[in-house]
Parts: C-alpha cells; sequence; structure tokens
C-alpha cells in the first residue's frame, strides 16, 4: 500500500497546554506549517482538559528566586534549573497573554492583584485557580482558549490521529507515522521537525482521570534512541477504589484525616506535618501500616470540614469535580463519613532529555510538557505552568531549529513497513490470542505492586523487571485486536509495557531515596553519590543502556545547603 | 462509569463523539445517532454528560474496578 505523505514544516503529537502553546509559539516565530495531531479531538484528550487548572504564576512583585528555591527543594535538586528559572520569569507574560484571549482568574480584595494561594508544602510560592474562559470552568477555560487561539493563528489540525511510530532521514527526524482512530487507516507525516507533547504515564491506573496518559511520547522517543530521564520518579496519590476524586491534599489539610483498619489515625507517627505531609508520605505511611497488619482497608474521614469547608472548596473548582460530587450525593455516598482510601498510581514524572531548546538527542525531534524532563517532583500547580511555559520554549526551540534545516526525504519502504507493523494485529482474530486488556491487568499487578511503585526493593523490581520483559518479548508479539478502537488500545499497552520497564531499570538504578522514589532497602538520601540523573536510552541491538549524569549542581543557582549535603 | 444515551433524545450532533477522551462513543450518520461502543473504557470524566446539548447522556459516579495497590 503507498501512502502519500502530509507535508508539514513541525508536526506536533498532542494538544494539550503544552502541545497548544508550542503550536502557537512556533507559528509567531514564523513556521509556515504546523500540523498538531491528538488521539481524541484536539485538546480533548489531554489531562490539561481535565484538570483544575491550578496554576503557579511568577508575578513582577514576587520574589522569583525564592520561588526557585522552593521548586529545586521541592524537586530534591534535580531540576534543570535554567530552565526552571526561565518558565517562572516568563510566566508573567503567558498570564498577561491568557487574559488577553479571554482567560480571567479571581482577582483578590485588592481589586487589581489576583487570588492566590499557596501551593502546598511550598513556603513561598503561590497559585491561581479557578480559570475561566466563556462558559468554562477550570483547565478546560484555559486549554479551549489555547485551542481557539491555535486556530486564529493558522494551525491545522488532525483530530483522532494516534501516532505509532517517528520517521528517521539522514540522522534527522522526518515525520511521524499513525493510524486514524476510527477507521484504523494508516496516515503519514513528513515533518522537518516533531514536538512531543503527549503527557507522561498512568498505566491507566486507579487515580481520576487519567486514562488517556499511557507514555505515548515517552516510547516513540525511546525508540528512536534517545536518551529518557528520571524515569525512576512515579508520583503516588490516595483516592478511593470506587469512586473519582481530586482534593485530597486539600481535604487532609483542612481536617481530615487517614484512619488504618482500626480506625485510629497514624500519620502522625510516620511524618511531622501528619495528614498535611506530601502525597508520597502518605501512600508511603500506608504500605508501612500494612506491614504492620494495621491494614488495609484504610479510610478518609473528613467530618465537619467536608460540609463547612472541603465540599464547598471542591465543589467550586470546575473540571469534573462539581458533578461528580452531586452525583456521589444523589447516590447516598457521606464524604463526611468514613470512606474507604486507597493508594493510586498517578503519574510518572520522568521524559525525554532535552537541551535548553526543548531538544531530544535527535536533530529535530522536540518535546514539552510532562514529555520532557525538567524535574522530578509533583505539587499544585507547576505541572500546569511547566507545561505551558514547556511548550513556549519548545515551540520556539523547534522554529530556531527548523530555519536552518532542510528539506527531509521520505522512504517510502520505511513508511509501508511501520504501517504493516502497526496494523498486522488486525490480521490476528484467531481466537485464543490474547488482548490489550488481559496485558493491561499482567502490568497492573506488576506495577501496583507496593513494594514496586511505594516502597521499592530491588529484589521485587528485579523480579517485576524480567516479567516486564518478557511481555514485551513473549506476549506482545501475539497481541489481537479486533477493530480500530482496540488497535489503538494495543499500541498504548505497548506504550506502557516499554515505560514500565524504563521505570523499573531506572528505579534499580538508583540505590538512594529522594522524593517519591523511596527505595525500602537504600531508604537514605545520598547527595555524595545521587545528585545525578538517571538516563535510559535504546541500544543498537534493542538492549537499555543506563547512565548516570551528575546534575551541574555548582553551576546552578540554587544549591543543598551545608546540612542537606551531609545528609 | 457510563450508564446510558437515550436515543429519543440524541440528535446525533456527535459532541460527545469529539469530547471523549476515551473513544466510548461510535456514530451512525445514517440514523443521525450515536451509540456507546465501548462502556468498559469509560473513565467517569462526565465529559460527555456535561457536554450534551440535548441531556441524552447518564454518567455514574462509580467506576469499574480497578486493580490498584491491595
Amino acid at each position: 500500500m503507498s501512502i502519500e505523505p502530509i507535508e508539514t514544516d513541525l508536526l506536533i503529537v498532542g494538544s494539550g497546554f503544552a502541545g497548544l502553546w508550542a503550536a502557537i509559539s512556533a507559528r509567531e516565530a514564523g513556521v509556515g506549517r504546523v500540523a498538531v495531531v491528538d488521539k481524541a479531538a484536539i485538546a480533548m484528550s489531554s489531562q490539561s482538559r481535565l484538570c483544575a487548572g491550578a496554576t503557579i504564576y511568577c508575578l513582577p512583585e514576587d520574589d522569583s528566586e525564592a520561588w526557585l528555591r522552593d521548586i529545586v527543594e521541592a524537586n530534591g535538586f534535580l531540576s534543570r534549573q535554567p530552565l526552571v528559572a526561565e518558565i517562572l520569569e516568563t510566566s508573567y507574560d503567558r498570564l498577561r497573554r491568557l487574559e488577553e484571549w479571554g482567560v480571567s482568574y479571581p482577582k483578590g480584595r485588592a481589586g487589581d492583584s489576583y487570588a492566590r494561594i499557596p501551593s502546598r508544602g511550598l513556603p513561598h510560592v503561590m497559585m491561581m485557580v479557578v480559570p475561566r474562559f466563556r462558559d468554562r470552568v477550570g483547565g478546560s477555560a484555559v486549554v479551549d482558549a489555547l485551542r481557539r487561539q491555535a486556530i486564529r493563528v493558522g494551525i491545522r489540525q488532525y483530530p483522532r490521529v494516534f501516532v505509532t511510530d517517528l520517521l528517521r532521514s539522514e540522522g534527522r527526524v522526518a515525520g511521524a507515522v499513525g493510524l486514524d482512530r476510527t477507521t484504523a487507516e494508516p496516515i503519514a507525516f513528513a515533518a522537518r521537525a516533531v514536538l512531543l507533547a503527549t503527557a507522561d504515564c498512568s498505566f491507566r491506573g486507579n487515580y481520576v482521570c487519567t486514562d488517556g496518559t499511557t507514555g505515548d511520547g515517552f516510547r516513540l522517543a525511546y525508540d528512536q534512541g534517545v536518551r529518557l530521564s528520571n524515569m525512576e520518579f512515579l508520583s503516588t496519590n490516595t483516592g478511593s477504589p470506587r469512586f473519582g476524586f481530586e482534593g485530597t491534599g486539600v481535604a487532609l489539610k483542612w481536617g481530615g484525616r487517614l484512619l488504618n483498619a482500626r480506625g485510629e489515625t497514624f500519620m502522625e507517627s510516620y511524618h511531622p506535618d501528619a495528614n498535611a505531609a506530601e502525597i508520597h508520605e502518605l501512600t508511603l505511611a500506608m504500605v508501612r501500616e500494612a506491614e504492620k497488619g494495621h491494614g488495609p482497608p484504610f479510610y478518609i474521614e473528613m467530618g465537619e470540614a467536608w460540609k463547612t469547608r472541603i465540599g464547598p472548596a471542591l465543589a467550586g473548582i470546575g473540571g469534573f469535580m462539581p458533578i461528580n460530587l452531586a452525583k456521589l450525593e444523589a447516590e447516598g455516598v457521606d464524604l463526611g463519613g468514613r470512606q474507604e482510601w486507597v493508594p493510586a498510581v498517578q503519574t510518572l514524572r520522568g521524559g525525554v532529555r532535552i537541551d535548553s531548546d526543548g531538544q531530544s538527542d535527535l536533530p529535530g525531534l522536540f518535546a514539552a510538557g510532562m514529555t520532557e524532563a525538567l524535574d522530578p517532583g509533583l505539587f499544585n500547580g507547576w505541572s500546569t505552568m511547566r507545561a505551558m511555559g514547556s511548550g513556549e520554549r519548545s515551540g520556539r526551540g523547534a522554529a530556531a531549529y527548523l530555519s536552518g534545516a532542510g528539506p527531509v526525504s521520505l522512504d517510502a519502504d520505511q513508511i509501508a513497513a511501520l504501517v504493516a507493523r502497526a496494523t498486522e494485529p488486525m490480521e490476528r482474530k484467531a481466537a485464543g490470542s490474547p488482548r490489550p486488556d488481559d496485558l493491561i491487568e499482567r502490568v497492573h499487578a506488576l506495577i501496583f505492586d507496593p513494594e514496586v511503585s511505594i516502597s521499592k526493593r530491588g529484589e521485587r523490581l528485579g523480579a517485576a523487571l524480567g516479567e516486564i520483559e518478557d511481555l514485551r518479548v513473549a506476549a506482545l508479539p501475539d497481541l489481537a485486536a479486533s477493530d480500530a478502537h482496540e488497535l489503538v488500545k494495543l499500541h498504548e499497552t505497548r506504550n506502557m509495557i516499554q515505560v514500565a520497564e524504563t521505570f523499573l531499570r531506572a528505579s534499580l538504578t538508583r540505590t538512594e531515596s529522594r522524593g517519591s522514589h523511596f527505595r525500602a532497602d537504600h531508604p537514605a538520601l545520598d547527595n555524595q553519590h545521587w545528585l545525578s540523573w538517571v538516563n535510559l536510552r535504546k541500544g543498537g541491538e534493542g538492549e537499555m543502556l543506563v547512565e548516570t549524569e551528575p546534575v551541574p549542581i555548582d553551576s546552578y543557582p540554587i544549591q543543598p545547603r551545608t546540612e542537606e549535603l551531609s545528609a | 462509569m457510563i450508564e446510558s444515551l437515550d436515543e429519543q433524545k440524541c440528535s446525533g450532533c456527535e459532541i460527545c463523539f469529539n469530547v471523549c477522551p476515551c473513544d466510548v462513543f461510535r456514530t451512525l450518520r445514517q440514523k443521525r445517532l450515536v451509540r456507546i461502543a465501548y462502556r468498559e473504557d469509560c473513565q467517569t470524566c462526565f465529559a460527555c454528560e456535561l457536554d450534551c446539548p440535548e441531556d441524552a447522556i447518564c454518567v455514574g459516579p462509580m467506576r469499574k474496578h480497578r486493580r490498584q495497590a491491595w
């Protein structure tokens, strides 16, 4: 089958905050043809649309150095500091531009300043909440405004296209092939540059509204031999096993309590901040309690604070929570009472290692948002700012690259081979073939093991790694798909298996504990040896290569204090 | 998880098909209808119910059983 590629200068995969900002800034920097593809409709699949939209903006009156220190410390000093500083410095301009495009944030009492609240656990950093645009509230307000602006500046939209592989030619990226999500028809793009903005990987776990984040960009980049970084940092959160709930952190800060199976509070035994501790400390404490036989089950109890403070706040944040809470109430679920609460894998904080323009190791291949490796931490309002700021920077970086990059020539045989491989599972309909859902179950069993994702042990990581490699080598090639929907799920499964392998390999490599990476067999923070990034890449024989790269901390503005260095 | 799509109310505008992040719907163009094709992949984000201009969709707050930690 011969496929005529769609020609473009820049192909952007993903259309959330990062992808749309990248598209806008690339067009403004003079890129002629910018094509945006998304596996759902444009701006619809994204975490951006489903999040509450809390965002950290550093205003001119803020002490940006104090903010940078907060963020770098919360990231265990693994931040790429110049890039974080740039995002903070440019954030006020982005706020002003969003306002020009119609987004509004609530004003403070003084009238002209903004209403802001502290980001959980950070002493200086403030965030804005409840953005509005037309009749939208929350993340969907911001992403809708960005989509309109992107259309205004003339992007080309390719909705419901799932990218299965990147194309390369003469040592550069040269485009991508994908599938129409409704028909499974193949589609190819000839692109002089490609930018990946496909969020992160949640393994389709229990955390709310993250089923679309299946590590697509991570795997696309990994297969090109470029380095991924920080893949050992998998953030866990907590939530109900029965229904979606966003805001556990707020609930526990405002009077909610976690209880063990005996009905006792336990966080005060594990952390000085007790129930207000960082999210990953909560899941870690749950695992410790479970080891003592004090659970599961675990519970959350919000009591009176649910009615007086927590409930009203969460009902006003936009996103899915207001309707969700109304429906739960109609079902008779009493959130002031005792509810079972479980650990939930939320997001893998690693990504594509990039340079200061957002470019990966492969010329012409860029990344932005949660798909790039910037810093491994997770705290309120930073992911949204990171996504927007990195999108703007990488879009501009791609434009600079394109101004000096010649045309690409595509190899029709390369396209045909990749398309044949991508669609082949549709021909394998024989009864008894494993299906994507079967493998997703097996990935869950391996990754959601508390000794793999929360309180990691080398032995368990090693065993899981062996099993994941088996899945990739032995089970994946036999998977069958009955239609386009299942074929896309199959490719998502392929991506999650590859990402799981990088997570396990990187987790085994980092023999210390830092942030959300806790090794029960190496529980101490080790700044002497581990102020380093773990980088992974695919070698020429398909093997996974591991390197550690020291953080150039001496040349960075924020350094650990003496007591932190000896810790 | 999504519970129902009322065919009497559905105008076939396909907004739900377009806003669903999880590809749960399929369109039946000749009949100007949309159907729930992949209910098990619904992530309970309520996007379709919130955006349906005909109030034809009902999503329940309870999700399917998912594997997690214990």
